[in-house]
């Protein structure tokens, strides 16, 4: 495999992990503008904990998982009264908060391999995890898509359990949950600082592949596309997400001729799927009239 | 004295907030909506008019209708594509999703037409001029009072009008009016041809006064009106008016006090906070409410 | 025994409840009558924790339990159906019973005799207006509720599907429940012998009724 396969492929996986994140939150009927700064905390806690703490990187994977998901359990308390519009502008501004704060971080160590830390503006430099394991592009590729297909793998799993129903429930009418006896509140805020979790851990492995991040990068644009990638996907089944990722990065970025205007076209062929599907290409309802029909062939 | 100078400086340049969140609050004050690709239609409007500029070189008397027209053309385009296939209840969600996908696809136009990172704008060269020892830059004072001017034009064409009636009751519940025999479909294109007029007007003269166009303009206009016009109050037009100088009042005395950089924290905190406090905006508690209880009719 | 004291609720400062009494016998079956916009929605939100009166209390065995949300209500055993019945269009009907396989197949003689058997695996728009009420009800049923309240589940039916209701809800409403149906329909009160209350300027009149 050419090198440029295994780093779109490795892009794919990584921005996959925003894409799950922005889907858990829509299964509980919400829409965050703010998965990118999840992201960005994972990537900093993450190049933290191995390029100046000296941890193993499951440790410090783990770590960014916890972290990020403290984050987004505060959003999710700050928010609490929030809902639709109004919560899709607070986690936007909540976000950005984040990401300007991460200018405001300085605290760098000189090693023997250069500088080493948060640098405010100039960003998180030589996080030399790779280099140190003697990791390949695929090796990377390896740790990264199979963290994805474990996590792709339980939502899937997940998807017939109560807690999900019942996500899906408070995502979809909270009355009615509420007259059989679910609390809304709960899924919410569960539901919230899993996929704050979920971007984080694909943060802390984006940080280590790049071997460079800057707050910069964890900017509203990151946020848009992820979002954009559940939305077309659909959200009837844990796939859908990737459906998106693969029509962006895989369709239009690797097709060269096209990937010089991928923005004009990503934007314009996401407002005519909504326009198409609103619900996405997997919707709920197309999920449920499959499942109908295997349950019709079963029995005859 | 210096004290008195931040804040004059403030909320003068508040004034180009307000005139953002004029057009923002018009849209989210008809239709319910917020349209995120409202910033990145401004700066296709100018990037298209300096485009049309550079290759016929015009003076800027026409200058100023071309970035009208084309501010309004690409709005009524985010209209037709994000917003009028979604007109149902469902559809506020993923209009505003479609707003915010075709807001990329507008900035990536703007920059292929305007590939440099800064691009000049013609200024309108109204000095600067000085009352008991503080300074007021003439410019910002013509936005302060455009976005007056335009803000009591609206409340007057909303309250006083026919048009305004059809406006109202389209607002207040769109299915209603259409029973009654409006063509809510033309009200809305409308409404988003005025906003484009208005948005048109305020990047003029923002533009004007900073003399320079980049490729951040969509970006900034976006979180700019948006914040203006939720600190203000939702769908509120004299909230737009008033959350824009107050908003610019308070990155003044931050980025003054702490450093740059704490002018879009403060822009932001300002949002989270009054979100989380006060949701309606100070202006808008009745809208929040109404849309509230409607949500939460059994 | 669910009681409702001295309930006071304003909507933009107009009056809808003004001090009603009233309270809920494990058992019994009351049918909670009134014209357009007397209250008796508002009541029987009140009374299921969906709106929280101005003044007055709801207790349950004792227990105050005025402010407590709907979702809590919920467990206690205080269920509701809605007047405009709510399905998720996306979802096939027995999704939406939202229980296990084994409570289904252990009521199965209830769906049966219901006859909504034959619609478990359709979607809602599929399905005629008196099923999908008798849907809602046995959602509610399958939790064995201690208080069922009903919004006016009259509400789009024919005669003939009213009086097939009413056999339904004679049928499986055991004597552990309360069952209170908010209408103004008189038809199916009778047909389930209810006790009937009216709510007339904001108050509570019981006997003496006007048919």
């Amino acid at each position: 495999m050419s090198l440029y396969i295994v780093t779109i492929l490795t892009n794919m996986t990584l921005i996959s992990f925003i894409a799950i994140s922005a889907y858990l939150i829509l299964i509980v009927g919400e829409v965050s503008f703010g998965q990118q700064a999840f992201f960005g905390i994972g990537a900093y806690m993450t190049a933290t904990s191995t390029a100046l703490l000296g941890l193993d990187i499951v440790v410090a994977l783990c770590l960014a998982f916890i972290v990020s998901a403290l984050f987004a359990l505060v959003l999710s308390f700050l928010t609490v009264r929030l809902s639709g519009l109004y919560f899709a502008v607070a986690s936007l501004s909540f976000a950005e908060l984040l990401r300007l704060s991460l200018y405001k971080v300085d605290y760098t160590v000189e090693t023997n391999s250069g500088t080493v830390g948060p640098n405010g503006p100039e960003g998180f430099q030589n996080i030399r995890w790779i280099f140190e394991n003697n990791i390949s592009p695929e090796n990377f590729l390896v740790i990264a898509l199979s963290s994805l297909l474990a996590l792709i793998i339980s939502l899937i799993f997940m998807e017939n359990s109560k807690l999900f129903k019942n996500a899906r429930l408070v995502g979809k009418d909270q009355i009615v949950a509420q007259s059989i006896g679910i609390r809304p509140f709960f899924y919410r805020v569960s539901f919230i600082t899993l996929a704050g979790g979920v971007a984080g851990f694909g943060g802390g492995l984006f940080a280590l592949f790049n071997t460079y991040i800057e707050p910069s990068m964890f900017g509203i644009m990151l946020g848009v596309h992820g979002l954009a990638y559940s939305i077309i996907g659909g959200l009837g089944y844990p796939l859908g997400p990737l459906i998106g990722v693969f029509i962006d990065i895989g369709l239009l970025e690797s097709v060269r001729f096209l990937s010089e205007y991928r923005m004009i076209l990503f934007g314009g062929l996401v407002a005519a799927i909504l326009i198409i599907f609103p619900e996405g290409i997997i919707s709920p309802r197309l999920v449920s009239r499959i499942k109908r029909k295997l349950v019709e062939k079963n029995n005859a | 004295m210096e004290y008195i100078q931040i804040s004059i400086d403030g909320i003068l340049y508040g004034s180009s907030y307000s005139l953002i969140a004029l057009g923002f609050s018009l849209v989210f004050g008809v239709m319910r909506r917020i349209n995120l690709a409202y910033g990145s239609s401004l700066l296709l409007g100018v990037a298209i008019a300096l485009w049309v500029e550079n290759k016929l070189n015009i003076s800027i008397i026409f200058f100023i209708p071309i970035v009208l027209f084309f501010c309004s053309l690409s709005n009524l385009y985010v209209e037709r594509f994000c917003f009028a296939p979604h007109n149902t209840k469902a559809g506020v969600v993923v209009s505003m999703i479609s707003s915010f996908a075709i807001w990329m696809q507008l900035d990536e136009i703007s920059a292929q037409l305007l590939p440099d990172r800064t691009h000049s704008f013609p200024s309108l060269e109204i000095s600067t001029f000085e009352f008991g020892g503080i300074f007021f830059r003439g410019d910002q004072i013509l936005n302060i009072f455009v976005a007056f001017i335009i803000s009591a034009i609206l409340f007057l064409v909303v309250y006083k009008t026919r048009y305004g009636i059809v406006l109202r009751a389209v607002s207040n519940s769109a299915d209603t009016a259409k029973l009654m025999g409006c063509n809510t479909n033309l009200v809305n294109s409308l409404t988003f041809i005025v906003a484009g007029v208005l948005g048109g007007i305020a990047a003029f003269l923002v533009l004007s006064t900073e003399s320079q166009v980049t490729p951040l303009f969509g970006f900034w206009c976006t979180v700019k009106g948006l914040v203006a016009m939720m600190i203000g109050g939702l769908g509120s037009l004299t909230g737009a008016f008033w959350g824009g100088l107050l908003l610019g009042l308070l990155e003044a005395h931050f980025s003054y006090q702490f450093g740059p950089v704490f002018r879009e924290i403060t822009t932001f905190s300002i949002l989270l906070i009054v979100l989380i406090i006060r949701p309606g905006g100070l202006m808008g508690v009745n809208i929040y409410k109404d849309l509230k209880s409607r949500d939460e009719r059994i | 025994m669910l009681e409702l004291k001295g309930l006071k609720k304003l909507f933009d400062g107009i009056s809808v409840l003004n001090g009603v009494d009233i309270s809920f016998q494990q058992g019994s079956k009351i049918g909670l009558s009134g014209g357009n916009g007397t209250g008796k929605s508002t009541l029987l939100n009140i009374a299921t924790g969906f709106l929280t009166p101005e003044e007055g209390a709801i207790i349950l065995n004792g227990d105050n339990i005025t402010h407590f949300e709907a979702w809590k209500l919920s467990r206690l055993g205080v269920k509701r159906t809605f007047q405009k019945v709510r399905f998720n269009d996306a979802l096939i009907l027995k999704e939406q019973l939202y229980t296990s396989d084994k409570i289904i197949k252990r009521n199965l003689h209830m769906l049966e005799g219901a006859g909504i058997i034959d619609y478990l695996y359709s979607f809602p728009n599929e399905v005629p207006l008196p099923i999908l009420r008798k849907i809602e009800v046995i959602r509610a049923l399958l939790d064995r509720p201690k208080y069922l309240f009903l919004d006016e589940p009259s509400a789009g039916m024919a005669a003939t599907d009213l009086n097939d209701f009413g056999e339904f809800l004679k049928d499986y409403i055991d004597m552990e429940t309360c069952l209170v149906v908010v209408e103004h329909r008189m038809e199916l009160m009778r047909k389930i012998d209810a006790n009937i209350c009216e709510l007339r300027d904001g108050k509570l009149v019981t006997g003496n009724i006007m048919i």
